[in-house]
């Protein structure tokens, strides 16, 4: 008796709200698909060196995460869509929920084309909490001492060394001056409808770029280091592809 | 019209449902209100679980009852002493007939933001981890089963019980709950690193701001591991544990986050432990090896072993391990860091009546 009173009710609440309303907003899954010199991309937890970079450094990658804000949808007579977003995108996570990011109610039109950036936006890029105070955002957060604000990207992992040793590297990005801004031709109806697209991070590409990485030249230690870091922004804008 | 009826029958028949299970569940104005700083990270507190007054201190009276063990002489406060912070001044603790283990007891201070317990990770809640002592033939040599009818036939329990959770038949999990919840009220934030949120550098001195620099930069790496800015609270579940250079390759087999996932690649990671507090918690590491943190110091500057899963953070300066086995710490740079480990003390929470125990008149 319960549940059918509970379902008469359900049914009268959700009816006033769809009756004679014709949804033309649309949704737009983005997905972040990881590759290293395009295989799927794998992220290591032992020591043993998978990938070479282009200067030829043996060496893997057992942390990856970064993050990616403003991803904001064009069309061609300058209306846009920007939902001021900002995710941390996890391919450690087995979780594709961690790797990608659902643009919702957008509204009816011809979108021909979409941006992004690299890293936390600089309004939320502050100290402290510019994002929401959770164990993930902590766990990416750039000290006060250093500026304040979070890391836009941990790659960390292991190569040989010119000792042949077999050492850590850690590529900590972060610090407004460094995002990295993204923009593709888009050509994406949207009238009601749920779609998604896939950008693919070609992860080689940051060592790969207008500079070539050489793990030789010391990333241990370069939150302090703007010149180092810039060699990674410089590289970072061939990094993402549109599917 | 007919969308008013239903509201008001489906508000009577909720009215009539609480009625009835009144007996059952407690009352609302039980519910224990539970405040943290805003700068703390969210609280994901068990929706199976939630704080209530008679919850809180029932399970307050539990933690301090020799009643949980086998012979009637050890309680959880017996290691786990308020004055140290929930910890224990010794390197291993003793439990019944003199029984003891081989690692050193963990403080219990802000757990309630934490999702793995043990050095190894090997209990995945709080619920989970308060029956393992009881049930430990080192420590409270007990069974949860024979405490739970020591409990129902209790004169004070049984009521008590009743009250928290509805029924006077205690059950393992009725303890496990009300243990879990006092737990998750032990909470630091008043120390002088927590001014820092209020007033910056000046909460500190020279000696503690720098100490707070080479903690919070790569000259200590500390940050990267012992949390964020945030509230050096032990952070989320893919940082926690980490191999921070105590073992050799040999002696780590087995130990650690590896016990439990059985992974190599896990030996030697070890539940990377809160520092508030720290000064009253030694002896220090889950063995216990080191007395005071002046030694805690010196190995981070010069005593770490170079085992396969050593953390990045220590790998990525082969340069130093190589010529200081360690950062390569100054006395000077240690006394630093030291003078900040201190600000994290709070005698607030060590003094706190609501953290005491409740026999002691
Ligand atoms: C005989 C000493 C002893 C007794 C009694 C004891 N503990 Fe412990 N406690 C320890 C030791 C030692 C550890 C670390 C054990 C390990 O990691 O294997 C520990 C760890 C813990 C932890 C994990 C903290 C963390 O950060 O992961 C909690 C919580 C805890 N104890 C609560 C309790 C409660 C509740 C009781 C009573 C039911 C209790 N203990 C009784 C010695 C004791
Ligand atoms: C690679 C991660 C990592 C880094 C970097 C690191 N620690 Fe630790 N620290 C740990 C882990 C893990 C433990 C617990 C290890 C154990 O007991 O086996 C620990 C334990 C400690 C303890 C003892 C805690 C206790 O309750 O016994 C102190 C004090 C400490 N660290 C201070 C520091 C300081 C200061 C720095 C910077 C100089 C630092 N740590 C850098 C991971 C790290």
């Amino acid at each position: 008796m319960k549940v059918q009173l509970f379902l008469v009710f359900l049914f009268f609440s959700l009816a006033g709200c769809t009756w004679g309303n014709q949804n033309t907003n649309g949704t737009l899954q983005v997905n972040f698909q990881h590759t290293f010199q395009n295989s799927t991309l794998v992220i290591s937890e032992n020591n043993q060196l998978i990938y070479t970079t282009a200067t030829g450094n043996k060496f893997n990658i057992k942390t990856l995460k970064y993050y990616i804000s403003k991803l904001t949808l064009y069309q061609s007579n300058g209306v846009k869509y920007d939902v001021n977003m900002v995710k941390l995108i996890n391919p450690m996570e087995a979780n594709v929920n961690y790797q990608n990011y659902t643009l919702s109610n957008i509204p009816e039109g011809k979108y021909t084309k979409i941006s992004f950036q690299f890293g936390v936006d600089s309004a939320r890029n502050i100290f402290p909490f510019g994002l929401p105070n959770n164990s993930e955002n902590n766990s990416m957060e750039w000290p006060y001492t250093l500026g304040g604000g979070y890391h836009f990207m941990m790659m960390e992992g292991v190569f040989q060394n010119s000792s042949n040793d077999t050492v850590g590297y850690a590529i900590h990005l972060g610090k407004t001056p460094n995002q990295i801004y993204n923009e593709y031709p888009l050509d994406l109806n949207v009238n009601g409808n749920d779609q998604s697209i896939t950008f693919q991070a070609n992860i080689d590409q940051w060592f790969n770029g207008i500079n070539q990485i050489n793990l030789n030249d010391g990333y241990g230690y370069m939150m302090e280091d703007q010149q180092k870091q810039l060699l990674f922004k410089q590289n970072g804008v061939g990094v993402f592809t549109l599917k | 019209m007919k969308k008013y009826t239903t509201i008001v029958i489906l508000l009577l028949i909720s009215i009539f449902i609480m009625q009835a299970c009144e007996e059952h569940t407690a009352a609302p104005d039980d519910s224990y209100d539970f405040q943290a700083p805003a700068y703390f990270p969210q609280l994901i507190s068990p929706t199976n679980n939630p704080l209530t007054k008679s919850g809180v201190s029932l399970g307050r009276m539990l933690f301090y009852d020799p009643i949980l063990s086998s012979d009637s002489t050890i309680s959880c406060a017996s290691c786990h002493n308020i004055s140290s912070s929930f910890a224990e001044n010794k390197k291993y603790s003793v439990g019944v007939a003199g029984a003891t283990g081989d690692v050193n007891a963990m403080a219990i201070i802000n757990l309630a933001w934490q999702r793995k317990f043990f050095w190894n990770g090997r209990a995945g809640s709080l619920e989970e981890q308060a029956l393992g002592p009881v049930n430990n033939p080192l420590e409270m040599h007990e069974t949860s089963e024979n405490v739970a009818a020591k409990l129902t036939h209790s004169k004070i329990y049984a009521p008590l019980f009743k009250k928290a959770f509805g029924t006077a038949t205690v059950t393992p999990e009725m303890i496990a709950k009300a243990i879990s919840q006092f737990e998750r009220i032990i909470v630091s934030n008043q120390s002088t690193y927590d001014k820092f949120y209020e007033i910056q550098e000046r909460a500190f001195t020279a000696d503690e701001y720098a100490g707070f620099r080479i903690f919070f930069t790569e000259r200590g790496q500390c940050f990267h591991c012992h949390g964020a800015n945030g509230t050096l609270l032990a952070h989320n579940l893919d940082t926690i544990f980490r191999n921070n250079g105590l073992l050799t390759d040999q002696e780590m087999i087995g130990k650690g986050l590896s016990f439990v996932t059985k992974k190599t690649t896990d030996d030697g990671k070890f539940k990377v432990p809160t520092l508030r507090n720290i000064a009253l918690t030694g002896p220090y590491m889950h063995d216990g090896r080191f007395e005071n943190l002046m030694q805690v110091m010196d190995f981070y500057s010069s005593g770490i072993k170079q085992n396969r899963n050593l953390d990045i953070n220590f790998t990525k300066s082969p340069e130093r391990l190589e010529q200081y086995g360690g950062l390569g710490l100054t006395t000077v740079e240690k006394q630093q860091l030291i003078a900040f480990l201190n600000t994290l003390t709070d005698t607030s929470f060590t003094h706190n009546p609501a953290y005491q125990n409740p026999f002691k008149k």
